[in-house]
């Protein structure tokens, strides 16, 4: 019976958790053909991305005064995963950024080239495109969505200019970073070499690695939600 | 991302609409909306979009999309209504709800058909609170946000709708037994 004070709560939580409801697979088109005759404003993003990238300037020039161990102790974390995150503005967005050898394929195809199973958001599902990039990184495409997964053991593969911009937080029990500011993301080669035609200014990344891959998930805010993305992945 | 969405970023929206479809869809049929649940979802995200400039820069997204779906569904309500007889004007509350067989386990078929009777004796207002708090599973500030009620009056009149689903339940319980009995 549902008399006890506390249990009653509990139990519309429960009779709402048992409502059944479908949304169309489209709703999102729909409502974006929907609002293809609303007003769009080009022309501010550029404004923000400039003010964006002064504040990450200004937010290197903080962080050189924390002490060095504890500055130490972050970048040895972040290269656990394969990541590093450093001070400093970093290079300069590429026009239509690039990693080498880019190429787009299929999942069955870039599970091949990797070498270690792929994973799919469920709350996503199907990605647009999927694409495989020096034969060691998968890169799902959702619109503005990016879902990258690598091997996290194989070394530095790419650096953040963002540093002290990283908040810790888990996935699923894993370790992970959240980035909730505009980052400069350079992808670095194998031979360790930064390649600044890949360099790509990022918004809102949660990082976090599960059985030796590490997954960056690009363009989902808040953090809640990218969460919620990142353990659909498991 | 809503800033960039004002900036211009249009296809960016559609994250929102994927994210929050589900609980949008879900808030349109506890509140009404039946059949005419995926348009009033639709047409909230559409009228979302345009209100967005509006939107405070830092504020809870989900309960400002919220009160649009309440609000479109309330509308949806009230044209049905305009266009039916009067004799079916009292419509059960949850008449177009569909509930997932699986989800029994937590929760007794019995259990739950007494809670959405009890629920359907309550007055409106008592319903509509613990429709949003509870079933939709909103936190009290959320919920202040989405009704527009100081969080105080969420949290006393989230306790007087709770004491009257009680007596309600009660109630039902001793008909039941009289029936039975």
């Amino acid at each position: 019976m549902v008399d006890d004070v506390n249990e009653l709560p509990e139990s519309l939580r429960a009779l709402g958790r048992g409502l059944t409801v479908t949304v169309p697979d489209d709703l999102a088109e729909r409502v974006l053909a929907g609002i293809a005759r609303a007003p769009v404003r080009r022309g501010v993003r550029w404004r923000r991305w400039v003010g964006a990238i002064a504040a990450l300037v200004l937010a290197g020039g903080v962080s050189t005064a924390v002490s060095a161990p504890v500055r130490a102790a972050f970048i040895r974390v972040l290269e656990f995963s394969g990541i590093e995150v450093r001070d400093g503005p970093g290079p300069a967005p590429a026009p239509s950024p690039l990693l080498p050898g880019e190429h787009r394929t299929d999942i069955d195809s870039a599970e091949r080239e990797v070498g270690f199973p792929i994973r799919i958001p469920a709350t996503l599902g199907t990605p647009e495109s999927v694409t495989v990039a020096d034969g060691r990184v998968v890169s799902l495409h959702y619109g503005q969505v990016r879902i990258d997964e690598f091997a996290g053991t194989l070394g530095t593969m790419w650096t953040k200019y963002a540093d002290m911009a990283a908040q810790r937080t888990t996935v699923g029990g894993h370790d992970a970073l959240w980035f909730d500011q505009p980052v400069i993301l350079v992808y670095i080669d194998a031979d360790g070499a930064q390649r600044n035609e890949s360099t790509r200014l990022t918004d809102g990344t949660l990082v976090w690695t599960d059985g030796g891959v590490t997954f960056r998930l690009d363009g989902i805010r808040p953090l809640d939600a990218a969460r919620t993305v990142a353990r659909s992945m498991s | 991302m809503i800033a960039r969405v004002v900036a211009g970023e249009r296809d960016l929206f559609a994250i929102l609409v994927t994210r929050y479809g589900v609980l949008a869809k879900r808030t349109a049929v506890l509140h009404g909306a039946g059949a005419d649940a995926d348009d009033v979802v639709q047409e909230a995200f559409v009228a979302a979009y345009r209100a967005l400039p509006r939107f405070r820069s830092g504020g809870a997204f989900r309960p400002w999309l919220l009160r649009i779906v309440v609000n479109r569904s309330i509308n949806a309500v009230r044209a049905r209504s305009r266009a039916r007889a009067l004799a079916d004007r009292a419509v059960r509350w949850d008449s177009a709800l569909e509930w997932d067989p699986a989800a029994g386990a937590a929760l007794g078929v019995e259990q739950r058909d007494s809670l959405v009777r009890a629920l359907g004796r309550l007055g409106a207002s008592d319903r509509e609170i613990l429709v949003v708090r509870y079933l939709l599973d909103l936190s009290e500030a959320d919920t202040a946000l989405m009704l527009k009620l100081p969080k105080g009056t969420v949290k006393s009149r989230t306790a007087r709708a709770l004491q009257k689903l009680r007596l309600v339940l009660a109630e039902l319980n001793v008909e039941a037994g009289s029936t039975h009995g």
